[in-house]
């Protein structure tokens, strides 16, 4: 298969990778670049966990092409605080709320759905409860009965209205 | 509750939930080796085959493949890939019925054959050229057809399916007279449904020999010292030159088939590189286990007071095409069903029978759920002949203190008062007698309860070794061998020590991730963390607070009963007070720590414990499910509003981590009672529902109003009181709906999941 070199960027980073045509978003991050973060459940897009930021929009990175990427700006969970300006160590205000509400048990579909409720988030910074699992309906975990994600997801964006002042 | 607890009882942080929330995490299907090879499998298409013959070579010829195996080059033992079998158990039943991989195809996925190249697209070429040589034979997909004369037969050695029979040794009584006795008798068969796993960390492993022979397997796995053994086993290699990493894993709900394991150190052994096999989903559904599959017939036997008089069940094992586990989670699904009531007169036996589907064996709830199924229906039924509220008749009937329950007595006297906190939450009384009809839908409201234990002792080994230290920093690190499966077990055992000793809870450091150097622990099983591991660890604490306070009194010369540990400082005492909070600090745990090592004049010495647990008792914790639904009866389509689950945990010790246990089993409940299928052909044995798109699991938008109570009421032996939680919360959703449906719309749906179809078939076309 013909390879050709992409050049994107990564949690404000530019990279450069040798990519085959049919290789894929997720295996571009996690074993060109290392960034695990971005987790394979079911490698079909049915699952979420390999959700990440693609332009600022939720994109399910097992089911995308890694040469769409190119010139594209990614964020992945690996990024996620610094790209609000938190330091090393500090927490997006909605890994934050997760952290603190109970709404990781295995942390196998967190990464995911903290980069899916960012995204409902900046979409709409005042969600009802109901909108918030809308929002995050194509999200699985097996572990939490999502109520601790929802209730979390609600709190951050408490959290982060304030900090917007709105 | 008592107010004098510092940390225990606290909504603190999961362990290591900031390193999940960042992606820092590294689970076993994270981790790359340098020169490491993909590994694949080859499944039989066929639900029941001879193989003739394989033919590797065409495979072995393509250039980049480095191993090509099928089951002549697994050690030829028969294997079980259930631990009950493994030293864990002592009266083991089960039966070693199959190679790692299969030397004759007893279901459609069975593995017969596995490569390791280096890529993907290598690995799958390499399989298309296996050549495998099928005798195809007649399958059998149905219990009660696998049963019938005629049949064909899955494993040969048997001359039938019928693998074993077995009764319960909890039977007592004379069930027969009591049930010709009995004013009231009702009796129904009930039929469960294959649930699957399907934790979301895909089951997978990399296996990888040192030039000097040393093996390394990581893979998420609930049990690793026991499953060191056995691969150490399988291979003739001693143990210590197996060493099991596992620190975080992607869901622990049950451990399936730990198959995967051998045929990636079998392929990495024959490539002489390192091997990572990652199952699919449909792989991690079909190769996996799923929840031991049941045709239960029970029969209640009721006085006109409303007390049972007798409780007889007889249940048919689909094991599926391997025996796995089903011995011993029916042993405990027919404690299950015949102990949750008070009840003099109880009979259980149960027949295992092999069929050409995927196995079963046990998933969290571990027989509990299609007992409580089937037993909780039951009990419903009998409550309408008698003209008696649900919820009363229970009451009636539920074990009391010193009942004895799984194999010891109950310890505290709550499951009536669990039931009626649950009753009031849904709003029973109002909700029982409110209209059924509301246009096209009808409204129902149920309950069901339910009982487990505290893990699996005296039964299975649970026990614990453990190690525990004080840190120059006054820190304490435990050294113990327990994976994260995101049960929180190390947070909250985190709270135990340090309530104890008095430190912060993020003082309190675990290794944890690798068999190597680690003594000997039973593994995670049978909600059985936080009281065994509780208990070691929280024995460990009071050992290690007194190795403390004899070192400050032998440096302070004041005797030890003048001193205690508060806010990692030891304190003097305050003159005629008991009171140490308030007490003098004269001596900061890292001077104590630091100086015992550095400064000591007799000899540098580390304050460390070695900490052996063997426990004795096992608390039951009790709860009772309520399910507020509408059935719509023109699509059949049930909308669940709301649940209640009311859990007496004896001591929530992390209440958050408590509540999320019990959440997230009302989520698997709500799955396994209304729509989680693998949806297995009856006539050809394939299963259609493989991957998220045919086997859904509930999302976000499945989830109705869930009300989580925690009942507290310490129990005497546990962990400041604590008890068993993790597989509590499925256990009594799908009856708890079940019974809400016949509220609804007077049907009884007897087999699972309660589909929309089977509600309208049992409707049918009846106008309400």
């Amino acid at each position: 298969m013909k390879k050709q070199v992409l050049t994107f960027k990564v949690n404000g980073l530019s990279h450069d990778a040798i990519v085959t045509p049919n290789m894929t978003l997720s295996e571009l991050l996690r074993e060109e670049l290392g960034l695990t973060g971005a987790k394979e459940s079911c490698g079909v897009g049915e699952c979420g966990a390999c959700t990440v930021l693609v332009e600022g929009k939720p994109v399910l990175s097992c089911s995308a092409l890694a040469i769409a990427a190119r010139d594209k700006e990614i964020l992945t969970i690996e990024g996620l605080a610094a790209s609000v300006g938190k330091k090393p160590g500090e927490l997006h205000p909605i890994q934050q709320a997760f952290v603190d509400y109970g709404a990781i048990q295995c942390g196998f579909c967190s990464p995911g759905m903290i980069l899916m409720a960012k995204a409902l988030l900046d979409e709409n910074p005042g969600p009802t409860r109901e909108e918030v699992q809308e929002g995050l309906g194509g999200n699985l975990c097996r572990c939490t009965g999502y109520v601790k994600i929802v209730d979390a997801v609600l709190a951050a964006a408490d959290v982060l209205r304030k900090e917007a002042g709105t | 509750m008592s107010t004098d607890l510092s940390v225990v009882g606290r909504r603190l942080p999961a362990y290591g939930a900031v390193n999940k929330a960042t992606g820092a995490t590294k689970y076993s299907v994270d981790m790359c080796e340098p020169g490491m090879l993909v590994g694949k499998l080859l499944h039989s298409p066929h639900a029941h085959a001879n193989i003739r013959s394989i033919d590797k070579s065409r495979a072995q010829a393509l250039p980049g493949v480095l191993a090509v195996i099928s089951w002549e080059d697994i050690p030829q033992k028969p294997f079980n890939p259930s631990v009950q079998d493994w030293g864990l158990h002592d009266t083991s039943n089960e039966i070693n019925d199959m190679y790692v991989i299969s030397e004759k195809a007893r279901f459609v996925g069975d593995v017969v054959g596995a490569v390791a190249a280096v890529d993907e697209a290598t690995a799958v070429e390499a399989l298309r050229l296996i050549d495998v040589e099928y005798e195809v034979l007649p399958a059998v997909f149905d219990v009660l057809d696998a049963m019938r004369p005629g049949a064909p037969v899955v494993h040969d050695s048997f001359g039938s399916n019928v693998s074993r029979s077995f009764g319960f040794a909890g039977s007592r009584g004379d069930v027969e007279r009591a049930l010709g006795d009995a004013p009231v008798v009702v009796g129904e068969t009930f039929k469960t449904s294959k649930q699957f796993i399907q934790a979301l960390e895909p089951l997978n492993c990399l296996a990888e020999f040192a030039p000097t022979g040393e093996l390394t397997v990581w893979m998420p796995v609930q049990r690793p010292l026991v499953f060191r053994k056995k691969i150490a086993e399988l291979f003739e290699l001693p143990e210590a030159k197996v060493n099991v990493i596992c620190e975080h894993a992607g869901g622990f709900f049950g451990e399936a088939n730990w198959s995967v394991a051998p045929i990636c150190v079998a392929l990495a052994k024959q490539a002489g590189r390192p091997v990572k096999l990652e199952y699919s989903r449909l792989e991690t559904g079909m190769n996996c286990a799923s929840r031991e599959t049941y045709v239960i017939t029970g029969t209640l036997g009721v006085s006109a007071k409303g007390e049972l008089t007798a409780v007889k069940e007889d249940v048919i094992v689909d094991s599926g095409a391997y025996f796995n586990r089903s011995a011993a989670c029916t042993v405990v699904h027919m404690a299950d069903f015949t102990g949750l009531y008070r009840c003099p007169n109880v009979s259980a036996k149960a027949t295992a029978v092999y069929t050409n589907v995927p196995m079963a064996s046990g998933f969290r709830g571990y027989g509990g759920p299609p007992a409580f199924f089937a037993l909780e229906q039951l009990m419903d039924m009998a409550a309408e002949k008698l003209d008696l509220d649900p919820v009363e008749l229970r009451l009636r009937n539920v074990k009391r203190l010193g009942d004895f329950g799984h194999a010891f007595p109950l310890e505290t006297d709550t499951h009536a008062a669990v039931i009626r906190l649950g009753a009031e939450k849904i709003g029973w009384e109002e909700k029982r007698a409110r209209p059924k009809v509301d246009g096209d839908v009808r409204r129902g409201v149920g309950v069901a309860a339910y009982y487990d234990v505290s893990g699996g002792q005296p039964f299975e080994r649970f026990d614990r070794n453990l190690e525990m230290q004080l840190n120059e920093d006054g820190s304490v690190t435990v050294i113990i061998n327990h994976p994260d499966g995101g049960m929180n077990l190390l947070g909250t055992c985190a709270q135990l020590i340090a309530e104890v000793l008095g430190i912060d809870y993020q003082d309190v450091h675990f290794v944890h991730g690798e068999t190597e150097g680690k003594l000997w622990d039973g593994g995670m099983a049978a909600n059985g963390g936080l009281y065994t591991v509780g208990n070691a660890v929280v024995r460990a604490a009071h050992s290690l607070k007194a190795k403390i306070l004899a070192e400050a009194s032998a440096r302070l010369g004041v005797p030890m009963d003048q001193l205690a540990l508060r806010n990692r400082e030891i304190r003097l005492k305050a003159a005629g007070s008991a009171d140490f909070v308030l007490g003098t600090p004269v001596l900061s745990l890292r001077a104590l720590a630091d100086d015992a090592i550095y400064k000591a004049l007799d000899g540098s010495r580390s304050l460390a414990i070695i900490e052996a647990y063997h426990p004795t008792a096992n608390p039951n914790p009790v709860g009772a499910a309520f399910a507020d639904l509408a059935v719509d009866i023109g699509t059949g389509v049930v909308k669940v509003e709301k649940l209640v689950l009311v859990h007496d945990i004896g001591r929530a010790i992390n209440p958050a981590t408590v509540e999320g246990q019990l959440q997230g089993g009302i989520s698997m409940g709500l799955g396994y009672g209304l729509f989680e299928d693998p949806a297995i052909g009856p006539t050809d044995g394939v299963m259609r529902g493989g991957d998220f798109n045919t086997y859904r699991l509930a999302s976000p938008l499945d989830m109705p109003e869930v009300e989580v109570v925690l009942y507290e009421d310490p129990a005497p032996s546990g962990p400041f009181g604590g008890k068993g939680v993790g597989m509590c919360g499925v256990h009594a959703v799908a009856p708890a709906i079940a019974n809400a449906i016949y509220h609804a719309v007077d049907v009884r749906i007897t087999e699972l999941p309660m589909t929309p179809e089977k509600i309208l078939e049992a409707l049918g076309g009846r106008q309400l």
